[in-house]
């Protein structure tokens, strides 16, 4: 039953979010023809007034306004997969979704893995938007290749001296992303749900409400497991620090602070991400329980 | 027979400070056709939602075809809701084929011929149609399911008298030894004829549960007359 319901939500949100990630790069390739042209009647020596002033002008504008819609829309959709549960879960939707003959810990992961799904189209959709940006926006000439040959270039130097211990934080950074990610999601699905069944009366205001209140919380319990690992982690990179100053530089000890780096944030990385693990995890099945046990649709 | 389709002993619930069902103790048997009747504000909805997993009691325990509301028995229960719940962006095809991968007792076929003798286009937005068209598409969902138990809430509520005949005609051809249709409505004029028992609720307490026929025989009284003695403002 859980890849039926991840079938039908991802079909409900791509409704909407397939034409806003078409809108959102439409308005990128605008945003960065705005930006090239007057970025190159810039430096081409075209005149600030009269008809190519006009045009640079426009050009700026819709650069500027396109950039905005860029971040609004980013914005908006994760506004959309929020709206999206609470209205298939506490609105009048909730009385079809709630007779389904599915558990509650399967509708939670329907919402859960397409909300994930989701982000990283988004995420992709917007790395996209960059690359155009930086691809066509950004050079002399019609294409800029420049950006791309000087990340190689620097990947490539820092491959040969580091080797495969390279991808470490690359893996670890991606893992943190995912993590990090599915903890926001089931922080505002939480809420929502305590609002949808505590509150009588506006309901969604009384989720926002518990946003704040479970934000707070989790800030009080981060804070204190931060305080374990990252003064440790604080005190090494000082005197590291300090002994590079007194050493010097040199391209040995690039790949011993290198490594001194990525061991040192090793710590404070798993803890950070064990901590938003557990939390998650109680966020999960705080929901289920309540979804379970205390759902009153009125 | 698999025993009851419906059962509740000592069920209540408060919403806040406020009772909506106070101590009902009821067992519905299969097969049957039964009436929940009531005035506004009785408890009738509290009941069959209590039934549906959708409120939990407050106290007292509720089983339905032998389950308490979960997974088990959402399986085998159909619910019309007493208002729309369908996504305004959705068909009625789409709902049709939603009905379809969730419910392996949903026949297809018998939904799509029901749309079209209720004429409701297939292919309209449920946003486009009227209220009473998309509790027309409710009732086709619900009564395609081959299941244990109808927990059916003003089902003719929002239809058009020719409608209600097709739908009552509907019920009472999906009337089998195995499964139970429970009719909670104001229309009891309307839902008599087809109506095997009765429940009365009044301040949410169980007023009285009977068979229409014993009350015809040894009262000499329909439903309809009853109610309104035992309602009378």
């Amino acid at each position: 039953m859980l890849s039926k319901l991840i079938k039908h939500d991802f079909r409900a949100l791509s409704r909407v979010l397939l034409p806003t990630q078409l809108a959102i790069l439409a308005a990128a390739i605008l945003a960065t023809a705005g930006f090239a042209v007057n970025l190159r009647g810039s430096s081409s020596g075209l005149p600030g007034e009269g008809f190519a002033g006009l045009i640079r002008m426009i050009a700026s504008v819709l650069s500027a306004v396109m950039l905005i819609a860029v971040i609004a829309a980013s914005i908006l959709i994760a506004f959309i997969i929020f709206q999206r549960f609470y209205k298939n879960l506490m609105s009048d939707e909730g009385y079809l979704t709630f007779t389904l003959p599915v558990t509650t810990a399967e509708l939670l992961w329907s919402k859960l893995i397409t909300a994930v799904l989701w982000t990283a189209i988004s995420s992709v959709v917007l790395i996209i938007c960059v690359n155009i940006f930086i691809l066509f926006g950004t050079g002399r000439g019609f294409v800029n290749l420049d950006a791309y040959r000087a990340l190689f270039r620097f990947f490539g130097e820092a491959g040969r001296l580091i080797g495969a211990r390279l991808l470490l934080p690359v893996a670890e950074l991606l893992l943190f992303a995912l993590v990090a990610t599915l903890f926001g999601i089931l922080h505002v699905y939480l809420a929502l749900i305590i609002g949808g069944v505590v509150a009588h009366k506006r309901k969604l205001l009384a989720g926002i409400g518990f946003y704040f209140a479970i934000n707070i919380g989790v800030s009080v319990l981060s804070t204190a497991v931060q305080a374990f690992t990252a003064n440790g982690l604080v005190n090494e990179l000082v005197n590291m620090l300090n002994e590079l100053t007194r050493r010097g530089w040199s391209e040995r000890t690039t790949l011993g602070v290198y490594n001194y780096v990525v061991n040192a944030v090793q710590p404070y990385f798993w803890s950070q991400l064990a901590f938003q693990t557990a939390v998650g995890a109680g966020f999960f099945l705080l929901s289920r329980y309540l979804l379970r046990s205390k759902l009153n649709l009125e | 027979m698999n025993g009851p389709a419906f059962e509740c002993r000592g069920l209540t619930k408060y919403f806040a400070r406020n009772p909506a069902l106070l101590d009902i103790n009821i067992t519905l048997p299969a097969g049957k056709i039964i009436g929940l009747l009531g005035p506004n504000g009785s408890g009738k909805t509290t009941l069959i939602k209590l039934a549906c997993g959708l409120l939990t009691p407050t106290e007292g325990r509720i089983r339905v075809c032998g389950h308490e509301p979960g997974i088990e028995s959402k399986a085998l229960v159909s619910y019309l809701p007493e208002r729309t719940y369908l996504p305004e962006w959705m068909t009625a095809i789409d709902c049709l084929r939603y009905f379809r991968d969730f419910y392996a007792d949903f026949d297809y076929a018998r939904a799509v011929s029901m749309l079209q003798s209720l004429q409701v286009p297939a292919d309209a937005v449920m946003k486009t149609l009227s209220k009473g068209t998309k509790e027309k598409v409710q009732l086709v969902l619900v009564m395609s399911r081959r299941a244990r138990l109808y927990l059916l809430d003003e089902p003719i509520g929002g239809v058009d008298p020719a409608a209600r005949e097709y739908i009552l005609e509907t019920i009472l051809k999906n009337y089998s030894e195995d499964s139970t249709v429970l009719i909670s409505t104001h229309l009891i004029a309307d839902v008599e004829k087809v109506l095997d028992e009765f429940i009365f609720l009044q301040n949410g307490q169980l007023v009285s549960y009977a068979s229409t026929d014993s009350l015809r025989e040894d009262l000499g009284k329909s439903i309809d007359q009853y109610f309104r003695e035992v309602f009378r403002c």
